[in-house]
């Protein structure tokens, strides 16, 4: 962290150095702010990570020239882009030339609102333009840069984490500048950094309780082929199928959580059962999903996945999806991507000859909606492929 | 139950509540009528902040006091004292009371948090650049305030209760002297609330306000998921039983001393945490057994036992999946916890031989369907016979010290279930938990004898 604040120091030293007017000890505070801000992010569930620094982007917009404020960020930038910990030297570059223009964007539409409602009220004009700036970055975050890869229908869906980096900004510069009256200067930026810093740590504790929870499902999904029950691999590939069909039939996020869970865990039964040696038989099917479905409705969390592996086999009924929240199609959408994983022994040249399989059991057995979505998703797998 | 004793605490709610209202009356009189807007806008965020549930940062100190000490700044520019008394008697309106129809509660809540407020606000304005705009200077001159409010405060509540409960005043105070020192930057932090309120109006409030909010809701969602991860971890537990009945509470148990000797040996509550999960975990493994060879009465062959061992090599990976978990994931598995003066010397995790050590402890000291638990003491000495060679010396030492200091016991003498056994305890320990007592007799002999 020390090497972190000096190198970012050093960088915002030389533009205090270069930049013609403005107070070398603010920018290079405010750089080192910027530096530090980098290396935190906030990462919400649905939506690209956000990184702290935009808001200290936001004061340093308040405060500096045009001159200033660009050396003092492209400074920082690369700072940050060398103490940057995960990625590779391309990613580093790009990220800090793409924060240096979602700062300048910022600061152009700070200083135009400003001057475009100069003869107003200047508190008001002050706060318009801080959050105007604070939402030209976030939006040139999310639909510029990361709209290309996500599809703009991602964009401004971790609301929570924009607006909580939206206002700390605003609330930091304008505690800096104090807006037009006697601001407490770097005091300001300091002092009100606090809600932000909750709302950091609030965020990291939240995502890195995510990842444990969603790698423990996955790790005990391994236990059936482990023990030697199903193939290799065969939990994880019905999963990602199921995900991919859900979304397909539009079911909504939780239940496709709920589905996804269902597809990881859906020989989790299995082990319960005793061995075919004692039974004198292969284990009914049925029973796996009844024996998996009563350790998952134990808990309140995953009684909605226990309740997907109990799904009878029956033609769906539609009067009852309106009530069942997806359960029953999630349960017919396990089915096929279980069986067609069996089918096609998780190699693609099978999938054809699946899908007619599947298409020419009886229509009880697999919900014909749901093979025709598979179907789709197959192949586009496939056109993506070629 | 006297009679006298409530009474004693309605007389003083009743005088606490009267004497407020006569402060009141006082301030409007004597100082400037509060403006309406920062007094609606501060009392009613002040009486939201007061009924979450969630006090700041877990220190126990409600954020309602913070709104009350930007309350003191806000109303200290108009000369008004009634201001930050109203403010300060919102953060007091608690819905459960009003649900409860506690109105004592309500009398005593307002009179005293009013009191303490008018308190702050009174030594705010007698100090000296109070209005300056130098912000060590502010620091400084806030803290007298913040003293004032937390310190009347504490001294009525600390009257009240100690006459409620008939405890002395002395031991209720030690209760509170926790939260002493952790008001003074949620009162800073109020202050400079405040002072950007009087720059900037009420914007200030929503721009400090909505941070708060979203990083609390975040954080519900926080602890909502980590139940939900516990709960996960607790069925499959159950799951586990459920295939070898005479392992019930055996991993809630080897968390239990795993915490016991991680806490002698000073890790942080990080390193608990993942010690905990890690030992709850450590049998996960045991999923892939096959449920008659669990449960087999008797001694196993070589090759049913070769198949029972093959659950640690599970275990170990289901644990490296979780990252959170991976570092300390040869925990399940004997091998690895072996301890060696190698292993100790190149800073290996201490992890792996906790659970050794609690998962053998625990073995040892319960029933299993071919014998009865041992006696604690023999236990003991197993473990110290062992340690060095099997187990970590210091591990074993700090499991004894920590059972002996809370002056548990556990096994033969003390199971949970009681039966009646024909035959006594025996006295001579086996080696590792559970898997020592799986060990075919010939395997067993000669593993003894190679020790020995």
């Amino acid at each position: 962290m020390l090497l972190v604040v000096a190198v970012g120091a050093c960088a915002a030293g030389i533009a205090a150095i270069v930049a013609p007017h403005g107070d070398a000890v603010a920018l290079v505070a405010l750089a080192s702010g910027v530096v530090l801000g980098e290396l935190l992010e906030l990462e919400p569930q649905h939506g690209p990570a956000l990184p702290l620094s935009h808001a200290v982007v936001l004061v340093l917009a308040a405060v500096a020239t045009l001159p200033a404020f660009a050396i003092t960020v492209c400074a920082a930038q690369l700072a940050a882009a060398v103490v940057r910990s995960e990625a590779n030297g391309h990613t580093r570059v790009m990220t800090a030339a793409q924060r240096v223009v979602t700062g300048l964007a910022a600061y152009v539409v700070f200083r135009v609102t400003a001057e475009l409602f100069h003869y107003g009220n200047g508190r008001a004009v002050g706060l318009l333009a801080l959050a105007l700036a604070g939402l030209a970055q976030i939006a040139c975050d999310e639909v510029v840069f990361a709209g290309g890869r996500r599809g703009l229908g991602r964009a401004f869906h971790g609301w929570e984490a924009e607006l909580a980096l939206l206002t700390s900004g605003v609330l930091m510069a304008a505690g800096e500048t104090g807006i037009g009256g006697h601001g407490i200067g770097l005091w300001g930026p300091l002092i009100f950094s606090v809600p932000l810093l909750a709302t950091w740590y609030s965020f990291n504790r939240l995502s890195s309780i995510r990842a444990t929870y969603d790698q423990t499902i996955r790790a005990l999904s391994l236990a059936p082929e482990l023990g030697g029950l199903v193939r290799p691999g065969h939990a994880e590939r019905v999963a990602a199928l199921c995900v991919e069909i859900g979304d397909e039939l539009d079911l909504e996020p939780v239940q496709l959580q709920h589905l996804e869970t269902a597809a990881l865990l859906h020989h989790i039964g299995h082990l319960c059962l005793d061995d075919a040696e004692v039974l004198g038989r292969p284990a009914d099917p049925w029973e796996v999903a009844e024996a998996g479905a009563a350790i998952l409705r134990a808990t309140e969390y995953l009684a909605p996945a226990g309740d997907v592996l109990t799904v009878e086999p029956i033609r769906r009924n539609r009067a009852l999806e309106l009530v069942d929240d997806g359960r029953a199609l999630s349960g017919h959408i396990l089915k096929v991507a279980s069986a067609f994983d069996e089918l096609t022994a998780g190699s693609p040249q099978h999938a054809r000859g699946a899908i007619e399989v599947l298409y020419s059991g009886p229509g009880y057995a697999y919900d014909q909606d749901v093979v025709a979505a598979l179907e789709r998703v197959v192949s586009r797998r496939s056109s993506v492929r070629a | 139950m006297s009679l006298r004793r409530p009474n004693r605490i309605d007389v003083m709610c009743v005088a606490i509540g009267i004497t407020a209202l006569g402060a009141a009356v006082l301030a409007a009189r004597v100082s400037a009528r509060p403006s309406i807007v920062p007094l609606v806008l501060l009392g009613t965020l002040s009486a939201f902040a007061a009924n979450q549930d969630v006090t700041l940062a877990g220190t126990g100190v409600s954020a309602s006091f913070m709104i009350t000490m930007a309350a003191v700044v806000v109303f200290r520019s108009e000369n008004s004292l009634l201001g930050p008394m109203l403010v300060g008697a919102c953060g007091a309106v608690l819905i459960e009371h009003f649900r409860a129809f506690d109105w004592r509660k309500v009398l005593f809540n307002v009179g005293n948090l009013s009191l303490a407020t008018l308190a702050a606000a009174v030594t705010f304005a007698t100090m000296p650049h109070s209005s300056s705009s130098f912000v060590p200077t502010l620091l400084v001159v806030s803290l007298p305030a913040a003293a004032a409010n937390s310190i009347l405060g504490t001294l009525f509540l600390t009257m009240v209760v100690a006459a409620a409960t008939g405890r002395g005043a002395r031991a209720v105070l030690a209760d509170y002297a926790p939260t002493y020192l952790h008001v003074y930057p949620f009162a800073v932090l109020g202050v400079f609330m405040g002072r950007l309120y009087l720059q900037i109006g009420p914007a200030s409030v929503l721009l400090f306000i909505v941070p708060i909010v979203i990083a609390r809701h975040v954080f519900k969602s926080y602890i909502d998921l980590k139940e939900a991860h516990e709960a996960t971890i607790r069925i499959l537990i159950r799951a586990l039983e459920a295939k070898d009945a005479y392992t019930a509470g055996h991993a809630e148990r080897v968390a239990r001393f795993a915490l016991y000797i991680g806490a002698e040996l000073g890790l942080s509550p990080m390193q608990l945490e993942r010690l905990r999960l890690a030992a709850l975990m450590h049998d996960v493994g045991k999923l892939i057994v096959p449920n008659h060879l669990l449960n087999k009465p008797g001694r196993l062959t070589a090759e049913e036992f070769a198949r029972v061992r093959e659950h640690e090599h599970v275990s170990v990976e289901i644990l490296s999946r979780i990252d959170f978990l991976a570092p300390v994931a040869p925990s399940a598995s004997s091998e690895h916890a072996r301890f060696t003066w190698v292993s100790d010397k190149y800073g290996q995790p201490i992890e792996p031989h906790i659970v050794a050590v609690a998962d053998a402890f625990d073995a040892m000291t319960s029933t299993r369907s071919y014998r009865r638990a041992l006696t604690q003491e023999i236990a003991f000495g197993e473990l110290r016979k062992n340690a060095a060679r099997q187990f970590h010396p210091r591990v074993v030492e700090a499991l004894i010290v920590a059972i002996e200091r809370r002056g548990e016991h556990f096994g033969a003498g003390y199971e949970e279930a009681d039966e009646h056994w024909a035959t006594p305890p025996p006295v001579a320990g086996t080696g590792s938990a559970g898997l020592g007592d799986l060990l075919p007799e010939a395997q067993r002999v000669a593993s003894d004898g190679g020790a020995a």
